[in-house]
């Protein structure tokens, strides 16, 4: 299991959490083998908990100056 | 004054240097009836140009009909868009038409039943071809006109729903001439960026001209090539455009397209939750498990009572030792009736056993036991056998006779 903060997606973390579960309740594990499943459990809800509570929002508007390239610049939506 | 009588050729020159120098008739747009249509197989058209009283000549080169958005039939209703010239070799004027497009609402249902058919047969509908939208998108492209509802109305669903995606606007216009070119220079944008989960494109309610752009091929074509899933939002509930058919998911408007594009945080969480509460509770209800099984364990004779369960467990040992001592004694015998059983038969099967009961064996010069008097001629040596030697003889007299042994009782 990874040490570091997770990069996972969003529904990708959410599908694990619902394994971790379905491990924990259907598999015959020993100690050691729930509290690892425990531990990774909790840090996917935590890093979905994370991602929803993540509310920037942001709104940007595609600028294509004249070389061609593109911008982002900000976008007020009144 | 007087001219010199001209060529014919001449003359046609000059009427055509006169009409196409003629600034209207060279750039009109002329509107009428398609009749007399022709495809030639070096690309170019031919037809006739009718209104109720005229008619007109009319070519259209192959490098102008690549561009041409509708596909021309009998009886439609153009405006075509050139320049009136002269085929000399005939000494006919006629339209040479560059640009062609529908006149009137009618055709635009024609173009766009035309249209439909032609990418529905392509497999552009398909819904296999249709992508799966992401669960959690983190960035959204929008490809709308900035001014209007429509686009307001996207972004506040989606913010009220997903406070955390991000909103990425380009802005098209979604009407006129350009729009389908615009449109589908947004899609395409997007696709050349890797962090876009989601494109929807759309406008606000119109009439079929202006929703027009969204029929267009080009745009068609776009959204479905376009690797990031898209979603349309044409009009209204009851306008369908050839991008709805072509995209993954069509919206009936574009504030449903918000609600359609990305989950309601508030479920989420409910959702996330929900799932956070079985973990703990699992782990809270196997730790107590664990518990009461170590409970009852402490609470066992081992800990309580050891000498009596060890007391316990020679009592056992006694009475399984008296068991097997049993089982073995009883097993030996068995075995012994065995052996002795197959001694008596296999002591029956030796031959020499045979002997000690006074039989002889005839054997012939190679050692072959002899089994029938048959196999003896007259006057053959054999050899006799007996448990304490053996005899060579003679056959003096050969008698065949397969019931000999009943004579002496001992046939079956």
């Amino acid at each position: 299991m990874k040490k570091k903060s997770l990069d996972k997606p969003f529904e990708e973390a959410l599908n694990e959490l619902e394994k971790v579960i379905k491990n924990l309740e259907e598999g015959d594990l020993t100690l050691e083998e729930s509290l690892l499943n425990f531990e990774r459990g909790v840090k996917l809800y935590r890093h979905c908990n994370n991602m929803l509570n993540n509310a920037e929002q942001k709104i940007k508007m595609i600028i294509e100056n004249e070389n061609g390239n593109y911008e982002e610049v900000n976008f007020d939506n009144n | 004054m007087e001219f010199r009588p001209l060529e014919v050729s001449e003359l046609n020159s000059y009427i055509k240097k006169i009409l196409i120098s003629d600034p209207i008739l060279n750039n009109i747009g002329l509107k009428g009836e398609i009749s007399n249509l022709k495809f030639h197989s070096n690309g170019n058209m031919y037809f006739t140009m009718k209104d109720k009283l005229s008619s007109i000549k009319c070519i259209m080169f192959s490098q102008n009909t690549i561009n041409i958005k509708i596909l021309p039939q009998n009886g439609m209703s153009v405006i075509a868009n050139g320049y009136v010239s002269v085929y000399e070799k005939g000494g006919n004027y006629q339209l040479h038409v560059k640009s062609m497009e529908l006149n009137g609402i009618g055709q635009l249902y024609v173009a766009y039943e035309n249209l439909k058919n032609k990418l529905e047969q392509e497999g552009l509908f398909d819904l296999r071809e249709k992508k799966s939208l992401p669960v959690f998108p983190k960035k959204v492209g929008l490809v709308t006109s900035i001014t209007g509802a429509a686009i307001k109305d996207m972004i506040s669903v989606i913010n009220r729903r997903l406070p955390s995606v991000m909103i990425l606007v380009y802005p098209v216009l979604v009407q006129g001439q350009k729009a389908h070119i615009e449109i589908s220079k947004g899609l395409r944008y997007f696709n050349t960026r890797d962090d876009i989960d989601l494109i929807i494109t759309g406008r606000g309610g119109g009439s079929i001209e202006e929703l027009w752009a969204f029929n267009e091929e080009e745009v068609a074509r776009v959204i479905f090539e376009s690797k990031i899933p898209v979603i349309t939002a044409v009009g209204h509930e009851t306008d369908y455009t050839i991008a709805d058919f072509v995209a993954d998911l069509r919206a009936p408007t574009p504030s449903a397209a918000g609600e359609l594009a990305v989950p309601n945080v508030n479920e989420l969480y409910e959702r996330l939750t929900k799932l956070y509460i079985k973990l703990k509770l699992f782990m809270s209800n196997y730790v107590s498990s664990k518990l009461i099984k170590i409970e009852y364990i402490k609470r066992s004779k081992l800990f309580t009572q050891p000498s009596e369960l060890i007391k316990d467990y020679r009592n056992r040992l006694h009475l399984d030792i008296r068991e097997i001592d049993m089982i073995g004694k009883k097993n030996i015998t068995n075995y012994v009736n065995k052996i002795e059983k197959l001694m008596s038969i296999l002591y029956k099967l030796n031959p020499y056993s045979t002997f000690l009961r006074g039989y002889v064996m005839a054997l012939d010069n190679k050692g072959k036991i002899l089994k029938s008097t048959k196999k003896v001629k007259l006057g053959q040596n054999i050899n006799l056998l007996f448990r304490d030697g053996k005899i060579k003889a003679k056959a003096i007299n050969v008698n065949n006779n397969s019931k000999i042994l009943n004579e002496y009782g001992m046939g079956k």
